[in-house]
């Protein structure tokens, strides 16, 4: 009956998010995966804030038409204003035409560092079986497992176009959802999932195990180490294990900075530079994530598993760590791969390297 | 007892609405598109709102039609025929009382017979790989192509300008944009509330200023008149459940569903050959009226199971309901009881609410109908543009409704099938996937082996054949 009263008001009010405190930009539908994540979040966060958030979803371009928006107007005309991103906002900064948004120039709030697990059919060989597989939303993973399945070759980058020619077909135009169902009745050797969708996945799918998680990103070292929820299934630990070297060469630089920009991004909450408001959203998030029932009920967002945060400042340095990745080297190959295997409109960017 | 109260809400809000001249299911759920956030957290909630506006916006759209003579939706011209002729010749409650009746007995039928039966379809639904759901696709556009108007270069038009609309954006295989005229807003494809509200919001509601003022027809002698309407849909429960089972048949097929009341009609006349229709005939009324309750819940079948809406309010619902988080169209949905509890209990639950709401409020909905066409059409029209205005708040979100508009009122003129253009836009890219995804995991042969494949493909065969061959293709629906 409140929540009735509720959307009465809001109806008459017009929704409008001029009555609110915070306003937080979302460049996605409502409903959307990172939805998904976004709304219980934000839900917990209200409890610690004497202000209300209201959500302002601005789709469009895959994020872009919001964050290009945010670059250049909102967090200068609107003092309230918050954005939220994820990780093909983090990727396309690297490769993506009119990108006109850059994370440095803005404070973070909070930056969730996430991590995508694949699995694969229990049957399937990765050194031996060709691949059907496609997946539009997952560059990086995809790199990854073609690393996995190619092994390390001969460390450059071309070499994995021909491995590619022979042994992947790669299904083009795949969503998430619809290469999960094609997976689930047969079509498909793998499959994909973020922290928040997998549980749900692996739930549903009967012939499934977990192959390898991308890694989390760890702040010490610079690098994406071992997800404390799936230990020892980290990439490079199952590219040990599979092929009895460690990963090197071209194609795992490229991977790495495709896939870390994609996950360390994947959750990410910013706010304009020297706004006074940030130590307001800040604090807030801070007692969120340190109140055990708001903990519980952001484990249970991503399938009982848990993932840390690097708040404010932390944040912050983790922008500034990851976009050391993007040497000359490692663009022009990531760039190169996804031409040349995903047959995508990318662009290389020299601005885009690592100063 | 949450849902209860959501139900109730939503039924009000739906009856509401279904009375508005021109409106109906569609424009109300429309309306609703700026709240699709506030549900994100409470998605259940949301659905059982949904649902009952749905079902109770068909029921109650009936009074338009039968106290004025202008549809109250789209899907419900073929009540005025007769029904406005009883209500004229000063049996309005009468006509009401069958109305009701009708449309209450066809939603109970036709939604047990939909939704109860929705989760015995799960394994059936996983038959359907690449090669069937394309196929699938394909025979979607052929009916809406082939049956839909008797004019098949306007069809063809409607299929080519749907087909041009819905693959605006970035091309999938390549992440190419495509159509977009280098605006960075079409990338996503343009929003299917700027298709909706301009392709049938505005254009109904302008073409409703063009109809002079009618005062809706008196009730009198309300509860006798209406009981003896009950009684006469009792007596006429054949023609009733024939008209319920063309709406629902129609509600399944992509395109015909909105003219299911008048193939409904048709059967009905043709069913009673020695008698006068036109004139007042309680039959013609009874025969058409539940088709339009049967085909929502038709409708929301192939919606619920493979993503493809066949109608234009099926088409809102299921944008809404991803909105929501509810993975509408994939078999997810089919394992989630509580989905498919909501959705079935909602629809007949508001159906019951609607029956007896307006068996008690019928002389003060009526009222609605008296206040001037202007304020409330301009209300409509203003909560419209609002609507379209918060998908991102940029000058884009005008120019595309604008565009739109103009496009629907084309359209409406010309005689162009506004729902081809809908729902040739809302499959055409997922078709054009589905088949460069099927080519590229199946070979020839593979294709060869799978009978529901070829089973599909027969029957596209067919119906391109006797599109072509058959001069009587179908009735037109603009």
């Amino acid at each position: 009956m409140k929540k009735m009263l509720t959307l009465v008001a809001v109806m008459l009010f017009t929704a409008t998010s001029a009555f609110a405190d915070f306003t937080i930009y979302a460049g996605t539908k409502p409903g959307s995966g990172f939805d998904q994540w976004m709304q219980p979040v934000l839900k917990e966060l209200r409890k610690f804030l004497d202000e209300d958030i209201t959500v302002k979803y601005m789709p469009g371009a895959r994020g872009r038409t919001m964050l290009n928006k945010w670059e250049n107007e909102l967090r200068f005309e609107d003092p309230n204003g918050l954005a939220v991103s994820g990780g093909t906002q983090g990727s396309n900064w690297l490769y993506i035409n009119k990108v006109e948004y850059d994370f440095e120039n803005y404070d973070a709030v909070g930056i969730q560092l996430m991590d995508i697990m694949v699995g694969k059919r229990k049957s399937w060989n990765p050194k031996t079986d060709n691949l059907t597989w496609g997946n539009e939303s997952g560059l990086g993973d995809t790199m990854g497992t073609i690393m996995l399945f190619c092994g390390n070759l001969d460390g450059k980058i071309e070499s994995y176009k021909k491995c590619t020619d022979e042994r992947l077909n790669l299904v083009k135009g795949m969503k998430d959802g619809p290469a999960t169902m094609a997976y689930m009745r047969g079509e498909m050797d793998i499959f994909r999932g973020n922290p928040t969708a997998w549980a749900k996945k692996m739930s549903k799918i009967k012939d499934g195990e977990l192959w390898f998680t991308q890694g989390v990103y760890d702040r010490s070292t610079g690098k994406a180490g071992d997800n404390p929820n799936h230990p020892g299934m980290h990439f490079d630990a199952v590219f040990e294990r599979t092929w009895g070297e460690a990963p090197k060469g071209e194609m795992y630089d490229a991977y790495r900075l495709a896939q870390t920009f994609n996950d360390a991004l994947q959750k990410s909450i910013w706010i304009q530079k020297g706004n006074p408001k940030k130590a307001i959203i800040v604090d807030a998030l801070r007692k969120m994530l340190a109140d055990p029932e708001s903990q519980a009920a952001l484990k249970k967002v991503n399938g009982g598993a848990e993932y840390d945060w690097a708040i404010a400042e932390e944040g912050d340095k983790v922008v500034k760590q990851i976009k050391k990745l993007a040497t000359e080297q490692a663009l022009k190959d990531t760039v190169w791969i996804i031409k040349a295997v995903f047959d995508y409109d990318v662009v290389y960017n020299p601005d885009r390297i690592s100063k | 007892m949450e849902y209860v109260l959501w139900c109730l809400a939503g039924t009000v809000y739906g009856i509401i609405l279904g009375v508005v001249p021109l409106a109906g299911a569609g424009t109300a759920m429309l309306l609703l598109f700026s709240f699709v956030g506030f549900f994100a957290e409470m998605p259940y909630a949301g659905l059982v709102f949904l649902i009952s506006v749905i079902a109770s916006s068909s029921t109650a759209d009936s009074y338009t039609s039968l106290l004025t003579g202008i549809p109250g939706s789209n899907t419900t011209a073929a009540s005025i025929i007769d029904g406005h002729k009883i209500a004229k010749n000063g049996e309005a409650a009468r006509a009401i009382g069958i109305a009701m009746a009708d449309s209450t007995f066809n939603a109970i039928v036709f939604g047990i017979l939909a939704f109860a039966l929705l989760p015995f379809y799960a394994p059936i639904v996983y038959k359907f790989g690449l090669p069937e759901l394309f196929m699938l696709m394909t025979l979607s556009i052929a009916v809406v192509a082939f049956i839909v108007t008797k004019n098949i270069w306007c069809s063809l038009f409607a299929i080519g300008a749907g087909s041009f609309l819905g693959l605006i954006g970035l091309d999938p295989h390549h992440a190419e944009p495509r159509f977009t005229f280098g605006t960075l807003y079409l990338e996503d494809g343009i929003p299917i509330m700027m298709m909706v509200g301009g392709l049938f919001g505005f254009p109904e509601l302008m073409y409703g200023f063009r109809k002079d003022a009618v005062r809706p027809a008196p009730i009198k002698n309300y509860f006798t008149q209406l009981i003896q309407g009950w009684k006469d849909a009792v007596r006429l429960w054949k023609d009733s459940l024939r008209g319920g089972f063309i709406g629902f048949v129609a509600g399944m097929l992509p395109g015909v569903g909105p003219v299911g009341d008048m193939l409904a009609y048709g059967a009905t006349v043709k069913a009673h050959p020695k008698e006068k229709f036109g004139v007042g005939n309680p039959k013609g009324l009874a025969g058409c009226e539940g088709a339009n309750n049967a085909q929502k819940a038709g409708s929301l079948i192939p919606t619920v199971l493979f993503g493809i809406p066949a109608s234009p309010f099926a088409a809102i619902f299921m944008a809404m309901c991803l909105g929501f988080g509810l993975d509408v169209g994939t078999p997810y949905m089919l394992e989630d009881k509580k989905f498919l509890w909501l959705l079935g209990s909602s629809f007949i639950g508001a159906t019951i609410f609607t029956f007896i709401i307006c068996t008690f409020t019928s002389k003060l909905l009526v009222k609605i109908l008296e206040i001037p066409y202007w304020l409330y059409a301009t209300l409509i029209m203003a909560i419209i543009v609002y609507t379209c205005q918060t998908y991102t708040g940029l000058y884009m979100d005008y120019l595309t409704l604008g565009g739109c508009t103009l496009l629907g009122c084309f359209c409406k003129h010309y005689g162009v099938s506004r729902p081809a253009i809908l729902l040739t836009y809302i499959i055409i890219d997922k078709w054009e996937n589905l088949g460069g995804q099927m080519m590229q995991v199946y070979d020839l042969p593979d294709l060869a082996t799978r009978p529901l494949f070829l089973f599909l493909l027969a029957l596209i065969s067919f119906l391109v054949y006797k599109a072509i061959t058959q001069k009587d293709r179908g009735i037109d629906y603009w």
